[in-house]
């Protein structure tokens, strides 16, 4: 309708002429909407630097490792100021039967306490960038999390004046893209920007999926990259690929280069978004996040004899102690199915397994080699192993390099912006799983009411520090352990919630990290309290699962759960042949929750 | 209920999208193709194949494209070092490897055609076959998409890559005059569709699908000092193909030229650079003395070629015959001239 | 309610997203016929240039161009140097093009770079413009780097004509000959303030003077590029189209293709076929056309002064000033903030680097400045820029170099 308006006004004789000048304008709109949110990524004092994307308003911004650099050993933190009289008063006022000598210790405290809130945690750390946006200000960003593995980092702009917001963009999804699809670069190429407006190039996509070997020491791979013959250069790493909608589908790291040096040849390739999503919650909660791994590889050719002689997909190396070994996967087994895809190359294979995180259970289908012949496709879960980047050294497990508390809080409302659909919490939820006994674990919410069956038990929260239990249907007091218990699945199990949107435990929630759930990534949102107690939710706000420190087990338990899809961990091992049951909502009824 | 804080500058591009099922991720399926672009490229790459062959020297690659011309499995390939007898090795679009067998080359051309067993390939080959002359013209501005695989970004059964760009222009004898490593001597067209090693003898195709260029290797231009990506028009590609794959007899006449006489001695010298061509002196009763040249010109283009120096006067004479006229273009102090000379048979 | 509150809120934020156009998918198929159009429409006025002859060798070094010394006034109406015979004054011939300056005869043939830093020179055929009917050419400084004693334009369909050098703006890599001829094509050149980026842009050339200018497509990628000078493009430019005519789908000149960099007036050869190009805008520069017609050589202009770059702004903090530049005669120095440019608020150091790198040697700024230990900010000013050295502007090897790609992939 517009598009004919937009002819006739202009009275143009020429069809082609109205039509190309139509598609033009059309692309020089979007351009200059995305170019809004395209950043030059710079070091603070010395030259160089590449470019960033700017996608989500809090000023969280994506780039390439490789242009914030290494970590920093000679970099000290900044110190804690020292607490005013109106915070020593408040210090006091809450801690009033402090011992005398209490002063030094209240000093102490609000400075751990500060350290805890401004500062991230992790013995590596980066300074500071300098970033440039197209409104032609300079901004200070400090890095949050890195992914050395496959060249990924965020970072957070930090603003020149309260409640600052900044132009953004959103991941597309970069599976839809198509070899032959016009694709846009975005970025400061040579640094030619002096005004930081982003240099736009624009190409088609060579190539998908395809799969680039790393620089060495298992960094810099880049397992699902999009080939695109739009020029990227020196500069561009970092910047974002659009699509025609203008929507982020890659971030540009990397060129093939010719005989002339480093310009470009027509071969450039970008991290696709769909693998950026998949380290998303790491990155935004400020960890250094690794790569998963079978610790295998496997080769594309012909094996067996005669009649059972096939072409696919084989096991040609594997180490003695990798996770697929003792899984029971041997030498010259074919792998057929990956996560329930179709495995057909071996660089097929190494994407769907480069683009995991580390940790990450995964499906495996393999034919095992038999003598004559190759046996039935037998199904395994095998949790990925870690292809080490150095966040060993950064810290302990979890706690390696995370962004600080106010940065994870900071994200975790970044993450629920992207929740758009809102449902009010109507009807109660019933919800049952059958374990590997055969023993069925129910679970009935309503609201600040929650009844637990395991088994035999049944535990029942009336309201917030009221409840019972009832064993051999007898009442009784609930016990601290089982108290705690109810407290804690209470708090996070998301799979009782219709929405995580309308969570009163939401609040004051950090974004410690992201897990990749039945074939998607979500994010993990760590609640205040006691108890380790997370929610994990897709993007779309819908629930992927719940982990805590189970006080009646004593064991840190994980449930992964995706629609009819579940997944029992305990203490980081899977229990096998649990499975969902039925999941429904419904009016409440008052019985299940009497004291009787 | 929650809602956006004001001022959100968040980009839906469209609404709802962000709650899109992440899990559809990596299935590795394909969209329908939409484009024209996409849809040139679904249809075209199943018949580009991936090359293997020997390796070859340093600054040749031991892999390249080609593309299928029969049924029967003939596979058109540029003629290179690392095309050997039994070392050859096809890869067709589903990843299965096949042993190919070399037909004889093309001398004036610079390709070969291989051949595999049809027989041994699952399912149907998808040859491509250029198109007659009036269809297999090009023309500057034109868009064409490059199929090839370049820096051998593809192996086994994963796609080739396409490139997108136009016909820059028709590279003629006069300009490829100073282009080496090109046997063929024909028009060829140029075009800034990338082109990088690999991705020659794959194929330059229109926006409806015509097949008019056969992908060559970089060509290394002395006019500019730079490297142009060119192809062969595919319409010269139809008498090696006819006859090998066809199986059509045809003629070939190569004619050598006699020396021509033009009556212009230039100041040369023996040395390593040969100076700009100035005219030493007219001989008299020559053709360019018909033509009024005198000494202290300096002859500047024959036809469309630049002449620079007396090496490049000479060369170029070379390639006409007596009795063609050409037109010559010289300078005379501020003045530039230019007439047509005809060429005399040089006197014995 | 509330939930289509919600939704109309968020279709406000994202603006006309919603009511985006979707894409043509036969629009490069639309596309074909305009650019040929486009193509047929500028031919007449884009020619060839041939140069012959050269007073300086290929080098790194500086000729006569270079260099603090000022260049050699040209005058008005320049008497054609007598043509040089070869033998008669022994001078250093341009190297023959087969011979490329790094390749030894009979030395390695490992495979070189093809243009090589230092490797400058254009000899032989490159583009051009035309500017006026009555013979005003636009040219590319590539061009006329060797100096060279000989310059014929060829136009289309009229032959070819001895052109006689006059001024140039080596800033903009521009320079303009003379022909004498009359009732020549004129382009139509579009003002840089109406380009949207994004928009096409084709890259013709007449290098290789055949019968069809050649051309190379792209989209415009960024406007005021080199300190406001040209419009970046995407279309591959070199020697093949240096000189040339940028036009877009109407077949108005964007600008004029050159090779540019922010680093100085020899640089961006390198950068041929990479996707990285520029045009030099025409339209806004009438004034300076009118100079280079006259015979003068416009260059940089300079102020003498490096500021810190970790200083966010605003304004630009100095680190240290040239002791021979305008600056420091001035009597600025380390410490002092300069907030404003002829009032024009500085942001920050890139920000003021491109309010004074858009003048040439000779403009006028005022600036507003707090000195080190002064509270409120002073006027300084007129202070006239000098023509920025060679130093300046010369390559400098070790160039900053952006963040650097990881290895190079498999070949």
């Amino acid at each position: 309708m517009i598009f004919v308006c937009a002819v006739a006004l202009c009275g143009m004789q020429d069809p082609d002429l109205a039509a190309v000048v139509a598609s033009e304008s059309r692309r020089a709109g979007v351009i200059e909407r995305c170019s809004l949110a395209v950043c030059s990524v710079m070091a603070m004092d010395a030259p160089g630097g590449g470019s960033g994307v700017v996608f989500d308003p809090a000023g969280f911004v994506l780039t390439n490792y490789h242009v914030v650099g290494e970590a920093d050993d000679d970099y000290q933190l900044p110190q804690p100021p020292e607490p005013t009289e109106a915070d020593l008063a408040a210090f006091r006022r809450k801690n009033p039967d402090a011992a005398p000598d209490a002063e030094q210790r209240l000093l102490a405290r609000w400075k751990e306490e500060w350290r805890a809130e401004h500062l991230p945690r992790g013995k590596s750390h980066y300074r500071n960038k300098k970033v440039g946006l197209p409104d032609g200000q300079l901004y200070e960003a400090e890095v949050l999390g890195i992914d050395p593995g496959s060249d990924l980092a965020v970072l957070r702009l930090l603003p020149k004046k309260d409640g600052q917001q900044w132009p953004c963009c959103r991941l597309g999804d970069s599976d839809q893209l198509l070899v032959g699809e016009t694709v846009f670069a975005m970025g400061n190429p040579f640094l030619l920007a002096t005004d930081f407006t982003p240099t736009v190039t624009f190409g088609i996509v060579s190539g998908t999926h395809r799969y680039q070997e790393g620089a060495g020491q298992r960094m810099l791979v880049y397992p699902d990259c999009i080939q695109v013959d739009a020029p990227v250069n020196p500069g561009n790493s970092g910047g974002p690929l659009f699509n025609e909608k203008g929507e982020v589908v890659g971030i540009n790291g990397r060129i093939s280069i010719g005989d002339r040096g480093r310009v470009n040849v027509g071969v450039g390739f970008a991290i696709a978004s769909n693998q950026i999503k998949n380290f998303l919650g790491d990155l935004m909660a400020g960890r250094h996040t690794e790569h998963g791994t079978l610790d295998m590889s496997a080769w594309f050719m012909n094996s067996g004899n005669g009649p059972a002689r096939r072409r696919g997909v084989f096991v040609q190396q594997m180490f003695k102690d990798s996770v697929i070994a003792a899984a029971g996967v041997g030498l010259g087994d074919e792998i057929t199915r990956f996560n329930d895809i179709e495995v057909r190359s071996a660089n097929q294979l190494a994407t769907l397994i480069g683009v995991l995180p580390s940790g990450t259970w995964t499906t495996v289908w393999y034919r095992p080699k038999q003598e004559e012949s190759f046996g039935d496709e037998r199904r395994i879960s095998v949790k990925l192993a870690t292809l080490d980047t150095g966040s060993s050294r950064d810290g302990v497990g979890d706690d390696a390099r995370l962004a600080s508390r106010s940065n994870r809080r900071l994200a975790a409302k970044a993450v629920e912006r992207a929740w758009l659909d809102v449902d009010e919490m109507s009807a109660a939820v019933h919800w049952s799983r059958t374990g590997p006994d055969g023993s069925v674990v129910r679970a009935i919410r309503d609201g600040e009411r929650l009844r637990l069956e395991i088994g035999e038990l049944v535990l029942v929260r009336e309201a917030a520090g009221k409840g019972h239990a009832i064993e051999r249907g007898t009442a009784r007091e609930l016990t601290a352990a089982e108290a705690e218990r109810l407290r804690r699945e209470w708090t996070c199990n998301t799979m009782l919630w219709q929405r995580a949107t309308s969570l009163p435990g939401l609040e004051g929630a950090e974004l410690v990290g992201g897990v990749h759930v039945f074939g998607a990534p979500a994010f993990r949102f760590l609640l205040p309290g006691d108890g380790e107690c997370e929610a994990w939710l897709f993007a779309d706000g819908s629930p992927a699962g719940f982990t805590f420190r189970d006080p009646l087990r004593r064991a840190k338990v994980e449930w992964h759960v995706r629609e009819q899809n579940l997944r029992v961990v305990v203490d980081g091992k899977l229990e096998p042949a649990w499975s969902s049951g039925n999941r429904s909502t419904g009016q409440a009824d008052e019985a299940w929750f009497r004291r009787t | 209920m929650r809602l956006l804080p004001p001022a959100a500058w968040c980009l839906a591009g469209v609404l709802g999208a962000q709650t899109q099922d992440f899990g559809k991720a990596y299935s590795f399926a394909e969209r329908e193709p939409r484009t024209r672009v996409e849809q040139v490229v679904d249809k075209l790459l199943p018949s580009i194949v991936k090359i293997h062959g020997a390796s070859g020297l340093a600054t040749i690659s031991a892999y390249a494209s080609g593309i299928i011309v029969s049924k029967q499995g003939h596979i058109l390939a540029l003629d290179q070092i690392m095309i050997q007898k039994d070392r050859t090795r096809v890869v067709l679009y589903d990843g299965s490897v096949h042993q190919a067998t070399l037909l004889p080359e093309d001398l004036r051309l610079g390709v070969r055609l291989l051949k595999i067993d049809p027989a041994l390939v699952q399912g149907e080959l998808q040859p491509l076959w250029p198109p007659a002359a009036a269809e297999a013209q090009f023309r500057t501005g034109q868009f064409v998409v490059s199929l090839g695989n370049c820096f051998r970004l593809a192996e086994f059964s994963e796609k080739v890559s396409a490139t997108f760009g136009v016909v820059v222009g028709r590279a003629n004898t006069a300009l490829r005059y100073r282009m080496a490593d090109v046997k063929y001597d024909g028009d060829l067209i140029l075009t800034d569709a990338c082109n990088n090693p690999g991705h020659f003898g794959g194929g330059l195709f229109t926006l409806d699908g015509r097949w008019i260029g056969f992908n060559l290797r970089l060509l290394d231009s002395k006019e500019t000092n730079t490297m142009l990506s060119a192809a062969i028009p595919t319409r010269d590609l139809l008498p090696y193909l006819e006859e090998h794959v066809l199986g059509k007899a045809r003629s070939e006449a190569v004619a050598k030229n006699e020396p021509v006489f033009t009556g212009i001695v230039l100041f040369d010298k023996a040395g390593l650079q040969s100076p700009p061509a100035y005219v030493e002196r007219v001989m008299p009763d020559s053709p360019a003395q018909a033509l009024g040249l005198r000494p202290d010109d300096l002859i500047v283009h024959i036809d469309d070629y630049s002449i620079r120096t007396c090496l490049e006067f000479r060369e170029i004479l070379k390639k006409f015959a007596p009795g063609r006229t050409i037109k010559l273009t010289w300078k005379r102090g501020t003045q530039v001239s230019y007439g047509d000379l005809t060429l005399a048979k040089e006197p014995r | 309610m509330t939930k289509l509150c919600f939704l109309l809120f968020v279709m406000l934020c994202t603006g006309t997203a919603v009511t985006q156009r979707p894409v043509d998918p036969d629009e490069f198929v639309r596309l074909e016929p305009v650019l040929q159009a486009a193509i047929a429409k500028a031919a007449p006025f884009v020619v060839t240039i041939e140069t012959f002859g050269g007073t300086r060798g290929a080098s790194d070094k500086e000729g006569a161009f270079d260099g603090d010394a000022p260049p050699p006034p040209k005058p008005q109406k320049a008497k054609p140097a007598p043509d040089q015979k070869p033998d008669e004054q022994p001078k250093p011939t341009p190297m023959p093009p087969d011979q490329k300056p790094e390749e030894k005869p009979g030395g390695d043939k490992k495979k070189l770079p093809l243009v090589a830093p230092g490797f400058q020179q254009a000899q032989g055929k490159t583009s051009g413009v035309v500017l006026t009917p009555d013979g005003w050419i636009i040219v590319s400084r590539f061009a006329l780097n060797l100096d060279p004693t000989t310059i014929l334009v060829t136009v289309p369909g009229r032959g070819t004509f001895h052109a006689e050098r006059a001024g140039e703006d080596t800033s903009r890599g521009i320079a303009l000959v003379k022909i004498d001829a009359s009732s020549l094509p004129v382009p139509e050149f579009v003002h840089p303030d109406t380009v949207r980026i994004g928009q096409w842009a084709f890259a013709l050339g007449r290098t290789f003077a055949t019968d069809e200018p050649t051309v190379h497509i792209g989209i415009v990628s960024a406007r005021r590029r080199i300190f406001g000078r040209a419009v970046q493009i995407d279309a591959y430019t070199s020697p093949a189209n240096y000189g040339g005519a940028v036009v877009d789908v109407r077949g108005r000149v964007l600008g004029v293709a050159v090779p540019l960099s922010p680093s100085g007036r020899n640089a961006g050869v390198e950068w041929y076929d990479s996707g990285i190009g520029f045009c030099t805008t025409i339209a806004d520069i009438p004034d300076l056309l009118d100079r280079m017609k006259q015979g003068q050589v416009l260059q940089r202009g300079w102020l003498g002064v490096k500021f810190q770059s970790s200083h966010l702004g605003p304004g630009a903090l100095i680190d240290e000033t040239s002791e021979n530049g305008a600056a420091a005669k001035a009597g600025l120095g380390k410490g002092d903030v300069i907030l404003a440019v002829d009032g024009v608020d500085v942001a920050n150091g890139p920000h003021f680097q491109m309010l004074v790198s858009s003048r040439l040697g000779g403009d006028k700024v005022t600036l507003s400045v707090r000195k080190k230990d002064a509270a409120v900010p002073a006027n300084i000013g007129p202070i006239v820029l000098l023509d920025a050295p060679w130093s300046e502007q010369k390559q400098s090897k070790d160039a900053e170099l952006p963040a650097s790609f990881p290895l190079p992939e498999k070949k």
